[in-house]
Protein backbone atom coordinates (compact mmCIF):
# COMPACT_ATOMS: atom_id res chain seq x y z
CA UNK A 1 0.00 0.00 0.00
CA UNK A 2 1.17 3.56 -1.15
CA UNK A 3 0.71 6.27 1.00
CA UNK A 4 1.56 9.41 -0.38
CA UNK A 5 1.13 12.45 2.05
CA UNK A 6 2.01 15.98 0.62
CA UNK A 7 3.14 18.64 3.01
CA UNK A 8 2.97 21.80 1.79
CA UNK A 9 4.86 24.05 3.96
CA UNK A 10 4.21 27.76 2.94
CA UNK A 11 5.52 30.97 3.62
CA UNK A 12 3.20 33.94 4.58
CA UNK A 13 4.32 37.02 2.62
CA UNK A 14 4.00 38.91 5.98
CA UNK A 15 7.75 37.71 6.58
CA UNK A 16 9.01 38.52 3.22
CA UNK A 17 9.07 41.94 1.83
CA UNK A 18 6.19 43.82 0.30
CA UNK A 19 4.59 41.96 -2.56
CA UNK A 20 4.47 44.03 -5.78
CA UNK A 21 0.84 44.62 -6.91
CA UNK A 22 -1.52 42.10 -7.35
CA UNK A 23 -1.90 41.22 -11.44
CA UNK A 24 -4.98 41.37 -12.59
CA UNK A 25 -7.01 38.27 -11.74
CA UNK A 26 -6.54 35.37 -14.44
CA UNK A 27 -9.51 33.84 -15.96
CA UNK A 28 -10.68 30.47 -14.05
CA UNK A 29 -9.40 28.75 -16.88
CA UNK A 30 -5.90 30.23 -16.51
CA UNK A 31 -5.77 28.48 -13.00
CA UNK A 32 -4.26 25.58 -13.90
CA UNK A 33 -1.55 27.14 -15.41
CA UNK A 34 -0.81 29.05 -12.64
CA UNK A 35 -0.18 26.43 -10.40
CA UNK A 36 3.10 25.23 -9.57
CA UNK A 37 5.31 22.75 -11.66
CA UNK A 38 6.80 20.55 -9.00
CA UNK A 39 10.68 19.54 -9.71
CA UNK A 40 11.25 16.38 -7.69
CA UNK A 41 14.37 16.56 -5.90
CA UNK A 42 15.10 13.16 -5.07
CA UNK A 43 17.07 12.94 -1.34
CA UNK A 44 20.28 11.09 -1.33
CA UNK A 45 22.12 13.89 -3.25
CA UNK A 46 24.13 12.67 -6.31
CA UNK A 47 24.52 8.88 -5.63
CA UNK A 48 20.45 9.39 -6.33
CA UNK A 49 19.66 10.22 -10.22
CA UNK A 50 16.34 11.57 -10.54
CA UNK A 51 14.48 9.27 -12.99
CA UNK A 52 15.42 6.37 -10.17
CA UNK A 53 13.61 8.78 -7.66
CA UNK A 54 10.45 9.27 -9.86
CA UNK A 55 7.79 7.08 -8.52
CA UNK A 56 6.16 6.75 -11.56
CA UNK A 57 9.13 5.37 -13.34
CA UNK A 58 9.38 3.11 -10.03
CA UNK A 59 5.94 1.92 -10.28
CA UNK A 60 6.67 1.17 -13.90
CA UNK A 61 9.37 -0.90 -13.32
CA UNK A 62 7.65 -2.51 -10.83
CA UNK A 63 4.99 -3.31 -13.23
CA UNK A 64 7.10 -4.90 -15.42
CA UNK A 65 9.12 -7.26 -13.20
CA UNK A 66 5.58 -7.78 -12.35
CA UNK A 67 4.61 -9.12 -15.26
CA UNK A 68 8.05 -10.83 -16.52
CA UNK A 69 7.11 -12.65 -12.74
CA UNK A 70 3.78 -13.96 -13.82
CA UNK A 71 4.80 -14.59 -17.34
CA UNK A 72 7.77 -16.74 -15.85
CA UNK A 73 5.54 -19.03 -14.06
CA UNK A 74 3.13 -18.92 -17.30
CA UNK A 75 5.87 -20.86 -18.85
CA UNK A 76 6.55 -22.59 -16.37
CA UNK A 77 2.84 -24.00 -16.12
CA UNK A 78 3.10 -24.62 -20.31
CA UNK A 79 6.68 -26.57 -19.54
CA UNK A 80 5.45 -28.65 -16.98
CA UNK A 81 2.69 -29.84 -19.16
CA UNK A 82 4.92 -30.57 -21.88
CA UNK A 83 7.12 -32.69 -19.21
CA UNK A 84 3.48 -34.53 -18.37
CA UNK A 85 3.12 -34.36 -22.04
CA UNK A 86 5.98 -36.37 -23.00
CA UNK A 87 5.61 -38.96 -20.04
CA UNK A 88 2.40 -39.47 -21.73
CA UNK A 89 3.91 -39.49 -25.15
CA UNK A 90 5.71 -43.04 -23.85
CA UNK A 91 3.65 -44.05 -21.62
CA UNK A 92 0.87 -44.33 -24.14
CA UNK A 93 2.77 -45.98 -27.08
CA UNK A 94 4.22 -48.18 -24.59
CA UNK A 95 1.00 -49.63 -23.32
CA UNK A 96 -0.09 -49.94 -26.83
CA UNK A 97 2.77 -52.18 -28.30
CA UNK A 98 2.04 -54.05 -25.38
CA UNK A 99 -1.37 -54.92 -26.20
CA UNK A 100 -1.13 -55.52 -29.86
CA UNK A 101 1.74 -58.26 -28.79
CA UNK A 102 -0.37 -59.74 -26.35
CA UNK A 103 -3.52 -59.98 -29.40
CA UNK A 104 -0.57 -61.11 -32.07
CA UNK A 105 1.17 -64.02 -30.07
CA UNK A 106 3.75 -62.55 -28.42
CA UNK A 107 5.13 -60.16 -31.16
CA UNK A 108 4.80 -57.20 -32.72
CA UNK A 109 2.25 -57.33 -36.01
CA UNK A 110 4.52 -56.28 -39.01
CA UNK A 111 3.08 -53.54 -41.41
CA UNK A 112 0.63 -52.38 -38.39
CA UNK A 113 -0.36 -48.99 -38.66
CA UNK A 114 -1.30 -48.51 -34.78
CA UNK A 115 2.37 -49.60 -34.32
CA UNK A 116 4.18 -47.44 -36.50
CA UNK A 117 1.78 -44.48 -35.17
CA UNK A 118 2.98 -45.71 -31.42
CA UNK A 119 6.59 -46.02 -32.38
CA UNK A 120 6.77 -42.58 -34.10
CA UNK A 121 4.53 -40.99 -31.29
CA UNK A 122 7.41 -42.80 -28.66
CA UNK A 123 10.19 -41.24 -30.61
CA UNK A 124 8.67 -37.85 -30.96
CA UNK A 125 8.19 -37.99 -27.02
CA UNK A 126 12.18 -37.01 -25.80
CA UNK A 127 11.78 -34.10 -27.69
CA UNK A 128 8.77 -32.45 -26.08
CA UNK A 129 9.93 -33.46 -22.83
CA UNK A 130 13.25 -31.14 -23.72
CA UNK A 131 11.05 -28.46 -24.80
CA UNK A 132 8.87 -28.80 -21.47
CA UNK A 133 12.01 -28.95 -19.31
CA UNK A 134 13.92 -25.96 -21.25
CA UNK A 135 10.45 -23.66 -21.03
CA UNK A 136 9.89 -24.82 -17.20
CA UNK A 137 14.02 -23.86 -16.37
CA UNK A 138 13.34 -20.91 -18.71
CA UNK A 139 10.21 -19.99 -16.48
CA UNK A 140 11.46 -20.73 -13.54
CA UNK A 141 14.65 -18.86 -14.10
CA UNK A 142 11.65 -15.40 -14.79
CA UNK A 143 9.66 -16.09 -12.45
CA UNK A 144 12.49 -15.72 -9.73
CA UNK A 145 13.87 -12.66 -11.16
CA UNK A 146 10.90 -11.33 -11.74
CA UNK A 147 9.84 -11.44 -7.89
CA UNK A 148 13.04 -10.78 -6.76
CA UNK A 149 13.05 -8.21 -8.96
CA UNK A 150 9.48 -6.75 -7.18
CA UNK A 151 10.29 -6.90 -4.17
CA UNK A 152 13.77 -5.19 -4.09
CA UNK A 153 11.94 -2.71 -5.78
CA UNK A 154 8.83 -2.48 -3.16
CA UNK A 155 11.23 -2.13 -0.63
CA UNK A 156 13.07 0.63 -2.54
CA UNK A 157 10.11 2.68 -2.90
CA UNK A 158 9.27 2.38 0.49
CA UNK A 159 11.92 4.57 1.58
CA UNK A 160 11.33 6.95 -1.03
CA UNK A 161 10.96 10.43 0.61
CA UNK A 162 10.99 13.44 -2.46
CA UNK A 163 11.21 16.80 -1.45
CA UNK A 164 10.11 19.63 -4.36
CA UNK A 165 9.98 23.56 -3.88
CA UNK A 166 6.92 25.26 -5.26
CA UNK A 167 6.24 28.93 -5.93
CA UNK A 168 3.28 30.19 -5.59
CA UNK A 169 1.47 32.92 -6.11
CA UNK A 170 1.25 34.43 -2.59
CA UNK A 171 4.60 33.05 -1.71
CA UNK A 172 7.04 30.13 -1.88
CA UNK A 173 6.59 26.80 -0.43
CA UNK A 174 8.51 23.01 -0.29
CA UNK A 175 6.59 20.29 -0.76
CA UNK A 176 7.74 16.67 0.86
CA UNK A 177 6.30 13.69 -0.74
CA UNK A 178 6.46 10.31 1.18
CA UNK A 179 6.29 6.65 1.02
CA UNK A 180 6.12 4.00 3.55
CA UNK B 1 18.90 -28.70 -27.94
CA UNK B 2 20.84 -31.78 -27.68
CA UNK B 3 21.63 -30.72 -23.97
CA UNK B 4 17.59 -30.27 -23.28
CA UNK B 5 16.74 -33.58 -25.38
CA UNK B 6 19.71 -35.52 -22.73
CA UNK B 7 18.41 -34.07 -19.58
CA UNK B 8 14.87 -35.27 -21.14
CA UNK B 9 16.00 -38.26 -21.50
CA UNK B 10 17.72 -38.30 -18.05
CA UNK B 11 14.21 -37.27 -16.79
CA UNK B 12 12.57 -39.85 -18.52
CA UNK B 13 14.68 -42.64 -17.77
CA UNK B 14 14.81 -41.34 -13.71
CA UNK B 15 10.70 -41.73 -14.14
CA UNK B 16 11.37 -45.44 -15.48
CA UNK B 17 10.64 -44.95 -19.35
CA UNK B 18 12.95 -45.49 -22.22
CA UNK B 19 13.80 -43.14 -24.19
CA UNK B 20 13.25 -44.47 -27.49
CA UNK B 21 11.50 -47.59 -28.45
CA UNK B 22 14.09 -49.70 -29.40
CA UNK B 23 13.85 -52.17 -26.73
CA UNK B 24 10.38 -53.00 -27.59
CA UNK B 25 10.69 -53.56 -31.25
CA UNK B 26 14.22 -55.08 -30.99
CA UNK B 27 14.40 -58.57 -32.96
CA UNK B 28 10.14 -58.19 -33.66
CA UNK B 29 9.21 -59.19 -37.12
CA UNK B 30 8.14 -56.21 -39.86
CA UNK B 31 8.08 -55.45 -42.94
CA UNK B 32 9.22 -51.77 -43.16
CA UNK B 33 11.66 -49.51 -41.78
CA UNK B 34 8.76 -47.49 -40.00
CA UNK B 35 7.83 -50.88 -37.87
CA UNK B 36 11.49 -50.45 -36.10
CA UNK B 37 12.41 -47.50 -34.36
CA UNK B 38 14.78 -44.98 -35.57
CA UNK B 39 17.96 -46.54 -34.63
CA UNK B 40 16.96 -50.31 -36.26
CA UNK B 41 16.05 -51.01 -39.54
CA UNK B 42 14.09 -53.51 -40.98
CA UNK B 43 16.09 -56.66 -42.22
CA UNK B 44 14.64 -58.37 -44.75
CA UNK B 45 16.25 -60.50 -47.20
CA UNK B 46 15.08 -61.17 -50.66
CA UNK B 47 13.86 -64.77 -49.92
CA UNK B 48 11.79 -63.49 -47.33
CA UNK B 49 10.36 -60.88 -49.48
CA UNK B 50 9.36 -62.90 -52.15
CA UNK B 51 7.64 -65.29 -49.87
CA UNK B 52 5.64 -62.54 -48.23
CA UNK B 53 7.75 -63.22 -44.90
CA UNK B 54 8.42 -60.59 -42.39
CA UNK B 55 12.12 -59.21 -41.68
CA UNK B 56 13.34 -58.45 -38.27
CA UNK B 57 13.81 -55.37 -36.74
CA UNK B 58 18.16 -54.70 -35.75
CA UNK B 59 20.22 -52.37 -35.39
CA UNK B 60 22.32 -54.83 -37.44
CA UNK B 61 23.35 -53.42 -41.08
CA UNK B 62 22.83 -56.78 -42.47
CA UNK B 63 20.94 -60.01 -42.19
CA UNK B 64 21.25 -61.97 -39.16
CA UNK B 65 24.09 -64.39 -39.47
CA UNK B 66 22.52 -68.04 -39.80
CA UNK B 67 19.16 -66.59 -38.66
CA UNK B 68 17.12 -65.35 -41.65
CA UNK B 69 16.20 -67.24 -44.87
CA UNK B 70 18.30 -66.11 -47.86
CA UNK B 71 21.31 -64.74 -45.26
CA UNK B 72 24.54 -66.41 -45.09
CA UNK B 73 24.84 -69.47 -42.74
CA UNK B 74 27.71 -71.52 -41.31
CA UNK B 75 26.96 -75.24 -40.52
CA UNK B 76 29.72 -75.72 -37.81
CA UNK B 77 28.12 -73.10 -35.81
CA UNK B 78 24.81 -73.92 -33.82
CA UNK B 79 23.65 -70.40 -33.17
CA UNK B 80 24.40 -69.66 -37.29
CA UNK B 81 23.63 -73.33 -39.01
CA UNK B 82 19.76 -71.59 -39.51
CA UNK B 83 18.40 -73.91 -37.15
CA UNK B 84 17.03 -70.88 -34.59
CA UNK B 85 15.25 -68.29 -36.59
CA UNK B 86 15.63 -64.60 -35.67
CA UNK B 87 12.35 -64.90 -35.72
CA UNK B 88 11.12 -67.68 -33.87
CA UNK B 89 7.37 -66.55 -31.94
CA UNK B 90 6.06 -65.48 -35.59
CA UNK B 91 3.63 -68.37 -36.94
CA UNK B 92 4.34 -69.17 -39.99
CA UNK B 93 8.19 -68.80 -40.31
CA UNK B 94 9.46 -71.91 -42.10
CA UNK B 95 11.59 -74.43 -40.92
CA UNK B 96 15.88 -73.28 -42.73
CA UNK B 97 18.64 -75.26 -42.92
CA UNK B 98 21.91 -74.05 -43.75
CA UNK B 99 23.08 -74.84 -47.74
CA UNK B 100 25.95 -77.09 -47.87
CA UNK B 101 27.10 -75.73 -50.78
CA UNK B 102 25.90 -71.95 -51.28
CA UNK B 103 26.36 -71.47 -47.28
CA UNK B 104 22.87 -69.92 -47.19
CA UNK B 105 19.71 -70.85 -45.06
CA UNK B 106 17.58 -72.22 -47.32
CA UNK B 107 13.63 -73.66 -47.10
CA UNK B 108 14.42 -77.50 -47.03
CA UNK B 109 12.55 -79.11 -50.52
CA UNK B 110 10.36 -81.81 -50.18
CA UNK B 111 12.75 -84.24 -51.92
CA UNK B 112 15.69 -83.70 -49.47
CA UNK B 113 13.32 -84.05 -46.78
CA UNK B 114 11.78 -87.20 -48.12
CA UNK B 115 15.40 -88.30 -49.11
CA UNK B 116 16.36 -87.95 -45.68
CA UNK B 117 13.30 -89.92 -44.06
CA UNK B 118 13.83 -92.55 -46.70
Amino acid sequence: MTIAPVLLLAWPLAMTPPPPPDPPAAPANDLAGAAPQLDWVPEGGDDASSSEADPRIKQRKIRRAAITSVAGGAIVVVGVAGIVGGALMIYMPKAKLAKLESENGGTLPPGNEARQRAITTWEAAPIVLGIGVGLAVVGAVMAGVGAAKVRKLREERRKTVAFAPGFFPGGIGLAAQGRF
Amino acid sequence: MRTLLRIACALAIAAGFACDASEETDGEPCSVDDDCSRKQSCLRTDAERGLGLPGVCSTKSDCIHGQQLGCACTPEVYEADCIIPALPLYEGYPEMECDATTLVCVVPTVDEEETEEG
